[in-house]
C-alpha cells in the first residue's frame, strides 16, 4: 500500500512546553490510524501541523508523496478534516453550511449539489436541512461538523475527537460513518482519547503521551508489549490463603486479588491460565458460580507503558 | 462562497441591533426630546409684556429700550409688545383675569428685576421672558463693571456683546441653509451607525483567520485562496453596510425632515466611503485586539462609543472644548473627522472639502485594507 501520510521528527515548542517531540508517523492508503492519547497529549497539535496550520520547529511532513506547506493547494483538495469543535458558521443553515464548505474545494455547481445531497444522506441530516446549528442537539451539530468534513469526498480524512459530548447512539453512528469511509478506500486519521473507539477503528496506531509517542504498531502488536494478557475473574466466596497461595505459585500468574467473593487473576500469555485455576479451586473443593477470561484493553497497554490511566472518567 | 458571506452577514444579528435598531432608536429619543423644543420655538408668537418702574435708574432706561428693540422679530412680525400697566396691583389683576391678554410684568427696582407671570400662561412666554431678563442682568452687569474698573474697555465689550448676539445668524454666502444644534445629533447619530460596522470588520477577519474561530480553521484547511476569501468577506459586507446607509438616509430624510441639502449626492457618496472606512478599521481592530470574536467586539463598541461622544454625539460643544485644549485628539478621532465631513457637507456649498474629506477616508481605509489582506493572508499559525 502506498504512503499517504509520513512525519518525520516533528518537534513543536509552545514556548518552554515541547507539544510533539520527534513525532514520527506514517499512514498509509486505504487504513484507519488512529492517534490515543489522553487530553494535552499533542494528538491535536500534530493534526494541526500536518495540515500546515500550526508552525513546527523541527521535521518534514509529506503527504501524497508531496511536501506539505500551507500552499500545497493540491494537496489541500484531496484533504477533509473534521475538527474537534463543531467548526460550522452559526448564521448559515444546515445545507448552507454543507455547501459552502464543499464550495471551497467544489466549483462545478451541479457535482456539489449531488455531493452535498450525499453527504446529507450519509449522516442522515435530511429533516434538519433549514435548521440553523444552535438549534440541533450536540449529536446533531457532530453530524454535521462530518457532513462539511466529507462532503467533497476527500482521499484522505482527519476525524479530530468527533465524538466528543456525543450520546451514545450518535457515536455509534458517526463510528459506522467512518467504517464505511474506509470499506469505501478513504484514508483515515482518527484521535480521540477514547479507546473503546480505537480499538474499534483502527488498523494501526500510535499512542502520544506528552508529545512522545509511547508505543506503535496494530492492537495485537501492542497488547503482546505489555506483560499481562489475560484477566482471570472467577465469582467463589471463602476462598482461604492456602489456595490463593497456589495459585500464585501457577506458572504465567503474576497479579492475585481477592475480596471475599470475586477473585482477579492477572495472568501474563499461556494456554491454560484458566484451566490451571479451576483446578487449584477444585481441588480445594470450592463451588465456583462464573468463571470469565478478558483480554488486555488498550487502557491496560497505557496503563502499563506510563504508570496512570488513559481516561480519568 | 459570496452569496454565503452575504447571507451570514445579512443573518448577523449583533449588527442589526449595534448599526440599525440602536441609532435608530435614539434618533426617536431625539425626535421626542427636541420635538417639543421645535414646537416651542415654532410657536412663540406675540407676547404682550408692561413695565413697572418703581424707581428710575440707568438700568430700568436701558431695559425699557431693550424691550422696545425686541418688539418684532426678525420678519417683522409682532414678538414682545409693551402694554401700559399703572402699577403692581393692577399687574396682579390683569394677570388673574383670564380675559386680560397680559402675559408677563417685569417690575423693575432700581437694579433688581422680578418677573410676573400670567397663572396658567404659556411655558415659552416664562422661557422667553427669563432669558430676556437674565441676559439684560448679566450684561448690564458686565457693562457696569467695566465702567467702574476700565471704562476705556467698555465700547469692546459691548460690541463683544453685540457679536455674541450676532452668532446664530448666518451668512447666505458660506451656509446653504441655516446651521441648526438639534441636527448635529442626528448627524452625530449617523456617524455612530456606521462607525458601528467596525464589528462587521471584525468579522471579516473572524471569517478567515483560524486562530480567531473554528470555521475560520476549516476554511484554512481548504485550497481556496486566502485573497478570493478576504476579498468575498469584505465586499458582501460593504453591500451590507451601503443597504443600511441607504436606510439611515432615507429615514433621516423622510422620517426626520432632516435635509441632506442640495449636496445630497456628494452625502450619499460621503457615507459610503465612510461604511467603508468603519469596515477597514474594523479589520485592523480585529487583527490587533486580543481575545474571542465577541470580546473583540465588544472592545471595538466600547472605542466606538467613546469616539462618538468626543465628537459631541451627546453634547454638541464638546468637540469645541476638545479643539481648545487638545486639538489633536479631534484631529485623530475617526467620529469627529466624519461628523466634521458630513456636518459641513450638509451646511457648507463646498464641495472643495468634500474631496479633501473623501480623500483622507480614501487614504486611510486603502492602508488598513492592504495592511489587513497582508495579514490575513498568511496561513500558518504559532498556535490555535
Amino acid at each position: 500500500m502506498a504512503e499517504v501520510i509520513k512525519v518525520e521528527n516533528l518537534v513543536k515548542r509552545y514556548k518552554e512546553l515541547i507539544a510533539l517531540d520527534h513525532f514520527n508517523m506514517s499512514v498509509k492508503e486505504g487504513e484507519i490510524f488512529g492517534l490515543l492519547g489522553p487530553n494535552g497529549s499533542g494528538k491535536s497539535t500534530a493534526i494541526n501541523c500536518i495540515l500546515s496550520l500550526l508552525e513546527y520547529d523541527k521535521g518534514a511532513i509529506t503527504i501524497f508523496g508531496e511536501k506539505m506547506t500551507p500552499r500545497a493547494y493540491s494537496i489541500k483538495s484531496k484533504i477533509g478534516v473534521v475538527p474537534q469543535e463543531v467548526s460550522v458558521f452559526e448564521e448559515l443553515t444546515v445545507y448552507e453550511n454543507i455547501d459552502f464548505f464543499c464550495g471551497l474545494y467544489i466549483q462545478d455547481k451541479a457535482t456539489r449539489k449531488r455531493y452535498v445531497q450525499e453527504a446529507i444522506d450519509f449522516v442522515e441530516l435530511n429533516d434538519f436541512l433549514k435548521f440553523r446549528p444552535k438549534k440541533l442537539s450536540g449529536g446533531l451539530k457532530r453530524r454535521l461538523n462530518i457532513a462539511c468534513g466529507i462532503a467533497h469526498k476527500p482521499k484522505l480524512i482527519f476525524f479530530d475527537e468527533p465524538t466528543v459530548a456525543v450520546d451514545p447512539q450518535s457515536r455509534n453512528k458517526i463510528l459506522e460513518g467512518i467504517e464505511t469511509l474506509r470499506q469505501n478506500g478513504t484514508t483515515v486519521v482518527y484521535t480521540s482519547h477514547y479507546m473503546e473507539e480505537v480499538e474499534r477503528l483502527a488498523d494501526h496506531l500510535i499512542i502520544l503521551d506528552k508529545g512522545t509517542i509511547i508505543a506503535e504498531g496494530t492492537i495485537d502488536e501492542l497488547k503482546k508489549m505489555i506483560k499481562k494478557s489475560e484477566l482471570i475473574t472467577v465469582e467463589a466466596s471463602g476462598i482461604e490463603d492456602d489456595a490463593l497461595n497456589k495459585i500464585r505459585e501457577l506458572k504465567n500468574i503474576f497479579n492475585v486479588n481477592y475480596d471475599g467473593s470475586i477473585l482477579k487473576v492477572e495472568a501474563g500469555s499461556g494456554k491454560h491460565n484458566v484451566v490451571d485455576i479451576i483446578s487449584v479451586l477444585q481441588n480445594g473443593g470450592y463451588s465456583m458460580k462464573r468463571v470469565f477470561s478478558e483480554q488486555p484493553t488498550l487502557n491496560d497497554v497505557f496503563l502499563e507503558l506510563t504508570g496512570k490511566q488513559l481516561r480519568d472518567d | 462562497m459570496f452569496k454565503y458571506y452575504l447571507l451570514k452577514s445579512i443573518r448577523e444579528t449583533q449588527f442589526w441591533f449595534w448599526s440599525l435598531v440602536f441609532p435608530l432608536a435614539l434618533m426617536t429619543c431625539f425626535q421626542v426630546a427636541f420635538g417639543n423644543i421645535y414646537e416651542m420655538e415654532n410657536s412663540i408668537s406675540q407676547i404682550n409684556v408692561a413695565i413697572i418702574v418703581d424707581q428710575e435708574s440707568m438700568y430700568s432706561e436701558n431695559f425699557e429700550m431693550t424691550i422696545d428693540s425686541l418688539s418684532e422679530n426678525d420678519k417683522g412680525e409682532p414678538f414682545l409688545v409693551k402694554q401700559d400697566v399703572a402699577n403692581i396691583e393692577e399687574a396682579h389683576e390683569l394677570l388673574l383675569d383670564e380675559k386680560s391678554d397680559l402675559d408677563a410684568v417685569f417690575v423693575v427696582d432700581g437694579e433688581n428685576m422680578e418677573i410676573l407671570l400670567k397663572k396658567d400662561g404659556r411655558t415659552t412666554v416664562t422661557m422667553v421672558t427669563k432669558t430676556i431678563a437674565n441676559a439684560y442682568q448679566s450684561n448690564y452687569s458686565i457693562i457696569m463693571d467695566a465702567y467702574s474698573t476700565d471704562p476705556s474697555s467698555v465700547p469692546a465689550i459691548i460690541e463683544s456683546i453685540s457679536e455674541d448676539i450676532e452668532y446664530t445668524t448666518y451668512n447666505d454666502g458660506i451656509y446653504t441653509r441655516s446651521p441648526d444644534n438639534y441636527e448635529w445629533y442626528y448627524i452625530s447619530t449617523i456617524i455612530m451607525a456606521l462607525l458601528f460596522n467596525v464589528t462587521l470588520g471584525i468579522g471579516v477577519v473572524s471569517d478567515t483567520r483560524a486562530d480567531i474561530s473554528v470555521g475560520a480553521m476549516r476554511v484554512s484547511v481548504s485550497p481556496a485562496r486566502k485573497l478570493k476569501l478576504i476579498l468575498s468577506a469584505f465586499f458582501s459586507r460593504v453591500i451590507c453596510v451601503w443597504i443600511l446607509s441607504g436606510i439611515h438616509l432615507l429615514v433621516l430624510n423622510f422620517v426626520f425632515k432632516i435635509s441632506l441639502g442640495k449636496n445630497w449626492i456628494l452625502v450619499v457618496l460621503f457615507v459610503m466611503l465612510a461604511d467603508v472606512f468603519a469596515l477597514a478599521i474594523g479589520q485592523i481592530f480585529g487583527l490587533f485586539m486580543k481575545g474571542s470574536l465577541s470580546q473583540r467586539e465588544n472592545k471595538a463598541t466600547g472605542i466606538v462609543m467613546v469616539s462618538v461622544f468626543l465628537s459631541g454625539e451627546m453634547v454638541s460643544n464638546l468637540p469645541g472644548i476638545i479643539e481648545a485644549k487638545f486639538p489633536i485628539l479631534n484631529a485623530i478621532n475617526p467620529a469627529t473627522i466624519l461628523n466634521m465631513g458630513m456636518y459641513r457637507l450638509i451646511y457648507f456649498d463646498q464641495p472643495y472639502d468634500f474631496f479633501i474629506n473623501a480623500g483622507k477616508i480614501l487614504v486611510v481605509s486603502l492602508l488598513c485594507l492592504v495592511i489587513s489582506v497582508i495579514m490575513l493572508r498568511r496561513e500558518k499559525y504559532a498556535s490555535l
